[in-house]
């Protein structure tokens, strides 16, 4: 997989971040998929890595000679689904409830 | 690779270390960062990048953030690195007439202080900002306040530091101090140990472990942050948006920033659903069109919360050459410039500033 992207692959679609993008941070020493994120922003967008998260693990693999078993993975982080900030304040005055 | 010697040795890779790193490097010493992670892995990659300079008092806390502003405007050309440093100004915001009693003083102190600084009224705190509650009574708008993207601080002042000539070791974690008749001799990480004069520990909520391993008691302990990411919307927030809890603030990249109040949890990262929801609720009052925007993350650090809640800069009681840049509480990005630039004055003998001995670490002793 890795082989095959090109450096104006698209790998993370949600922050357009580009295999060349990836390749320049991993230049620069990053090491791990959390240094690719924060440096790249690639899995910071709106799927949150759902769908580059993959990629950025093979490319970090291919550059450390590590196995992708082997690295820890970029955090998941709450909500699992997309969730409005209004359902989210309803929470707010549901707990708010329970304790009155 | 971590064991060869170096003269000072700086411990934590978030904003203060990697400051410390760049200023002690630029000066020209020979230094070495050790990062046990990546950069700016632990509270100074789990904040929303205010840098808040109004809402301090007047004396020394004023004094190192005003200073580090003043560092900032010029950051990203020194560095030749985009940190993305935004003079936004910050709108505190008043919901009721009478909370805005005494904003006109504060406005005036501020204007003493050399920042510029207004009260408005309810129609010009909405021409500044149009999404804000209709009904908001007004605001005390202040011009020096503003935004970081934390990530790229850390990298930019690292890169730098490198170009300085510096050693940055990230995934190298320090594990002790070693000490010879007062004075400072070594650090020992899991890759080896370096020989050193000095150590810089800039290890935040973590710092107190490595000073007991020379017997420097420093009573730091982790406070935790709570914020929310939502997806990217159009351009609707300029201000840093303060004064009723949660802060809010709009990135360069569309996404909006909520957050975060300090709780005493331990080292205790989880984020829960109760005060996430509390700061939907809090962003939604202040800016009710906010309501249809997704959330697509939260997540929390640990801001090293010092006792007395002000940072600890200097050399540390009892053992030379240590010097600690740690408990930072709420205000690490704010004050790391200055933070890391009285240091590298610190150890090269030359404390310029009048205002640190205000941090000495003695006065716990």
């Amino acid at each position: 997989m890795a082989e095959d992207s090109t450096r104006d692959s698209t790998i993370c679609r949600c922050e357009d971040v580009t295999a060349s993008a990836i390749a320049a941070a991993l230049a620069a020493g990053a090491r791990s998929p959390t240094e690719i994120k924060v440096l790249t922003r690639a899995g910071m967008g709106a799927c949150q890595g759902r769908v580059c998260r993959y990629l950025v693990e093979a490319l970090v693999a291919e550059a450390t000679g590590l196995p992708p078993e082997a690295l820890v993975p970029a955090s998941y982080r709450p909500p699992v689904r997309l969730v409005r900030l209004d359902e989210l304040a309803r929470q707010h005055g549901e707990h708010a409830g329970k304790e009155g | 690779m971590a064991g060869d010697d170096s003269k000072v040795v700086v411990i934590g890779g978030g904003a203060v270390g990697t400051a410390c790193a760049y200023y002690l490097a630029r000066a020209g010493d020979e230094v070495t960062l050790v990062e046990r992670s990546g950069l700016g892995a632990e509270a100074s990659g789990a904040n929303l990048g205010l840098l808040l300079v109004s809402d301090k008092p007047p004396g020394p806390l004023f004094e190192l953030s005003l200073e580090s502003a003043r560092l900032y405007g010029n950051l990203a050309a020194e560095l030749d690195y985009q940190v993305q440093y935004e003079r936004s100004g910050s709108l505190l915001v008043y919901t009721s007439p009478d909370a805005m009693a005494g904003a006109e003083a504060r406005a005036a102190d501020l204007r003493s202080r050399g920042l510029e600084a207004e009260v408005l009224g309810r129609a010009e705190t909405r021409r500044l900002e149009p999404a804000l509650h209709p009904g908001v009574a007004g605001s005390l708008w202040c011009n020096l306040d503003g935004t970081i993207y934390p990530f790229a601080l850390c990298h930019g002042y690292a890169r730098a530091a490198l170009r300085h000539g510096a050693r940055v070791l990230t995934h190298t974690a320090a594990t002790a101090l070693e000490a010879e008749g007062g004075r400072v001799t070594a650090v020992v990480t899991d890759r080896g140990r370096i020989r050193t004069e000095a150590v810089v520990l800039a290890a935040g909520a973590w710092s107190p472990a490595l000073a007991a391993t020379v017997g420097v008691r420093l009573p730091i302990e982790p406070s935790r942050g709570q914020m929310l990411v939502t997806e990217p919307v159009p351009p609707m927030v300029r201000h840093v948006i303060m004064g009723h809890e949660p802060y809010v603030r709009q990135s360069p990249y569309g996404q909006l920033l909520i957050g975060s109040i300090p709780e005493r949890v331990g080292f205790n990262k989880a984020t829960e659903v109760p005060v996430l929801a509390e700061f939907a609720a809090g962003a939604i009052g202040l800016m009710p069109c906010l309501g249809g925007v997704p959330v697509i993350r939260s997540w929390a650090g640990l801001r090293p919360r010092a006792e007395d809640q002000v940072p600890i800069i200097g050399e540390a009681p009892g053992v030379r050459g240590l010097f600690v840049a740690a408990g930072h509480f709420r205000n690490g990005m704010g004050q790391a410039p200055a933070t890391g630039a009285a240091i590298a004055e610190l150890i090269r003998g030359r404390p310029g500033y009048p205002w640190l001995e205000a941090f000495d670490p003695g006065r716990f002793a």
